[in-house]
């Protein structure tokens, strides 16, 4: 099938096209915007976008993706935002495909790229492990050459969606003797090769999203490494590359805010005043990181490195989520510790909403490693 | 050199906006040693060059939001905001907003009659100095509203009342007073030596003047009345509170900067202080509260280049943040400095007075931010 060309519409035409398409395809079930798809689901819902050429906005048209510029992949963030439909954690198309279109061999290229459209692989991320967080460069596990393949043996965790992936792409050390970024090279493995266990670990929010990974003599193709080998550290970093700005929209602290509106109502407490000062500091927080944010996709656009912008992003909406949690619990008094209430004939879950709030300021890097990084990259201060 | 990116951002990077800011910067360094001049001026009952303020006419800049057809240089809002930044940044004592924007948008907005732009000729070239009375009580938020007596006698239009806080009453040649005549809002122009006209001489806390005006039958010129003028002079209030909120984000980017420097230099326990990770984390909390405020003024910049019904919202959205960031950054620069930074012979501290004139004019953050949230939020509220 050939993909029309969406990115010579103009902004407006394409918002209208894309909303439309959305009004007629999004199933009702999954109009549960704070849930996040997952497995089948979610691998449902991609076909579908597929079927019609609107999977992949940020990938070239001669790979198969839309070709989408970036004011054109916000619009197509934002609609989805809006039609209410749940939130999507697509690995393969968001990271591992703008990695394999700027690093992947012609092979890796030809033959990943198609199945992550159509979603016959589903991919993860292999990179912390128990040892090495914050500090991913001082990982452990290892891949050792063996003829024409590698062994890989060790162990990764809070590898998100591991258990409904049939793909995992990993950072594994192969020279230690090198500087500890330099020994480091990135595999594409499949998730079912012999030696690979997969344990799902139950989080404060009662989800078993991430993992861990166990690696015990897993043989891998040499074939299978991105880039060159001991330099997977800079593929790893191309990851934090265009693509995650659309991502860094913030979506949570707007639909956490929607909550606390909706409960307030409920409560019947929206015309208290101290509400209202509390609220209103929330919403300017949002209008702002939102103006942010659509500054960051302007320079980005003009092929600025908007790293630190992203950094600073990453902090404010993970602060204003958990702010507005711990506000969420406030209006609802002792209803708060019981965790979950009706609204309009809907549960809403308030324990859950909260610890939901929690991890936005660890996973991709925590927000002390994020400042870390601004301290030196924008303030230029000295080491510690 | 400037570290916070503040320079010339996404949307202000077109020629007109390079050319004002070498022009700004130019003519600062040529006339304003900063320190100096801002420790010589304070209590001055001028508080301003006239010299310097002609040679800013000149340059146009008095003239930057009034359109061309009225022999102003008709440039946009995110211009006029750009000087602000630079000029708040460099602590000028030239009120480019109180003596500039201001009474020049309220001419250029009120009405096109003869007087008017005779007064907004003489505005523009520098040769007669202008200011906005139109407060008459603490924590007034509405420029479109007064009570001040005007009256139509026998010889004359004539003033009875009182404005305060009028900000440099005592170094200009004329008013711009608001007032009632028969029922309606009008504007009226005043010469600042009239009988029935007394300026009590006041100053603010970073030694600029500031006046209390008491007219008793003091003649006037009437320039605007009814609605349309009460809107024109909203409308200026607008442009001045977005440029005070540029200001601010001058002033907090400049003793972020100044902070910075001092981080990396000064050493204590054998290090520079600026290798401390407790310190760094403070100073990234400043940066990114300054880069969130930096986004809020160009949103409403941009809001009000498109005349949107969110321009108010979005300015006093920029405006709280920016005097609240203002606050955080400039006494938070204190406390990294030490006891040096207490001292009035450092210039540091001159940041933090700067920073709380410009906060309480025009409304301050707590004002802006109920503001903000009555138009975003509109039902009537309980006072607890």
């Amino acid at each position: 099938m050939t993909i029309p060309d969406r990115n010579a519409l103009s902004d407006s035409e394409f918002r209208h096209q894309w909303r439309e398409w959305l009004s007629q395809n999004v199933p009702t079930e999954l109009k549960r915007p704070i849930d996040r798809l997952r497995g089948e689901e979610m691998r449902r819902w991609l076909q579908l976008t597929a079927r019609d050429g609107w999977r992949a906005p940020a990938w070239p048209r001669e790979f198969g993706g839309m070709g989408l510029g970036i004011s054109k992949q916000i619009i197509f963030q934002e609609e989805l935002d809006l039609s209410g439909m749940a939130r999507l954690l697509d690995i393969g198309a968001n990271m591992l495909g703008p990695v394999l279109i700027q690093y992947g061999t012609v092979a890796q290229q030809s033959y990943y790229l198609p199945r992550i459209l159509n979603c016959a692989d589903l991919w993860c991320q292999g990179y912390s492990e128990p040892g090495a967080g914050s500090d991913l460069a001082s990982l452990k596990t290892s891949a050792k050459r063996d003829g024409d393949h590698f062994v890989i043996n060790g162990q990764k965790i809070w590898t998100t969606h591991a258990s409904d992936s049939s793909h995992i792409f990993v950072l594994a050390r192969t020279n230690t003797s090198a500087v500890k970024q330099a020994g480091i090279s990135f595999f594409l493995v499949d998730i079912h090769s012999p030696g690979i266990t997969v344990r799902p670990i139950v989080n404060l929010a009662g989800e078993d999203e991430f993992c861990e990974v166990f690696f015990d003599n897993v043989r891998v193709p040499g074939e299978n490494i991105v880039g060159e080998i001991d330099q997977g550290w800079a593929v790893a970093k191309a990851l934090l590359g265009v693509e995650r700005i659309t991502v860094a929209a913030p979506i949570l602290p707007r639909l956490m805010i929607g909550y606390i509106e909706q409960v307030a109502r409920h409560f019947d407490i929206e015309r208290h005043g101290s509400y209202r000062d509390t609220l209103a500091v929330l919403l300017l927080d949002l209008q702002d990181i939102t103006a942010l944010h659509s500054d960051v996709c302007v320079l980005a656009e003009k092929g600025a490195d908007v790293g630190p912008e992203l950094s600073t992003l990453k902090i404010i909406s993970a602060d204003l989520v958990q702010r507005a949690a711990a506000f969420l619990l406030d209006i609802a008094d002792e209803y708060a510790a019981e965790g979950k209430i009706k609204v309009d004939g809907r549960e809403v879950d308030l324990a859950y909403l909260y610890m939901l709030a929690r991890p936005t300021s660890i996973f991709g890097g925590t927000s002390e490693v994020q400042r870390n990084i601004l301290a030196k990259s924008v303030l230029r201060l000295p080491a510690s | 050199m400037a570290v916070t990116g503040l320079g010339l951002g996404p949307l202000m990077d077109d020629e007109i906006s390079s050319m004002l800011a070498n022009s700004a910067r130019g003519f600062l360094d040529a006339n304003h040693d900063m320190g100096r001049r801002v420790r010589i001026l304070r209590g001055d009952a001028a508080g301003f060059d006239r010299a310097l303020w002609q040679e800013m006419a000149a340059l146009g800049w008095l003239a930057v939001r009034v359109p061309e057809d009225r022999g102003g240089a008709g440039l946009e809002p995110h211009h006029a905001v750009l000087l602000a930044r630079i000029f708040g940044g460099a602590l000028l004592n030239e009120p480019f907003v109180a003596a500039g924007l201001l009474p020049a948008a309220c001419l250029t907005f009120v009405s096109r009659i003869g007087i008017v732009d005779d007064l907004l000729a003489q505005l523009v070239s520098g040769e007669t100095v202008f200011t906005l009375a139109w407060q008459e009580h603490a924590g007034q938020m509405d420029l479109g509203h007064a009570s001040l007596a005007l009256s139509q006698e026998p010889e004359s239009l004539t003033a009875t009342g009182e404005k305060c806080f009028v900000p440099f009453a005592t170094g200009v040649d004329r008013f711009l007073i608001t007032g009632r005549l028969e029922g309606e809002f009008a504007l009226a122009d005043i010469a600042a030596e009239s009988n029935g006209l007394q300026v009590l001489p006041g100053t603010v806390v970073d030694g600029a003047p500031s006046g209390t005006l008491k007219l008793n039958h003091a003649p006037a010129r009437l320039l605007a009345k009814g609605e349309a003028a009460a809107q024109g002079v909203r409308r200026a209030g607008l442009e001045a509170t977005l440029a005070l909120a540029a200001e601010l984000v001058g002033i907090s980017s400049a003793a972020l900067d100044m902070t910075a420097e001092f981080m990396r230099q000064r050493v204590q326990f054998g290090k520079p202080i600026g290798s401390f990770q407790a310190l760094q984390h403070r100073l990234v909390d400043f940066y990114n509260q300054i880069r969130l405020s930096d986004a809020g003024v160009r949103a409403a910049a941009q809001a009000l280049a498109q005349n949107t019904d969110a321009a108010e919202i979005a300015v006093s959205a920029a405006k709280a943040r920016a005097g609240e960031t203002a606050q955080l950054v400039t006494a938070g620069a204190i406390q990294l400095h030490g006891a040096i930074g207490y001292t009035d012979e450092y210039d540091i501290g001159l940041y933090l007075k700067a920073a709380l004139r410009r906060m309480s004019w025009l409304g301050n953050a707590k004002r802006h931010r109920v503001r903000a949230m009555e138009l975003l939020r509109p039902i009537s509220v309980d006072h607890l």
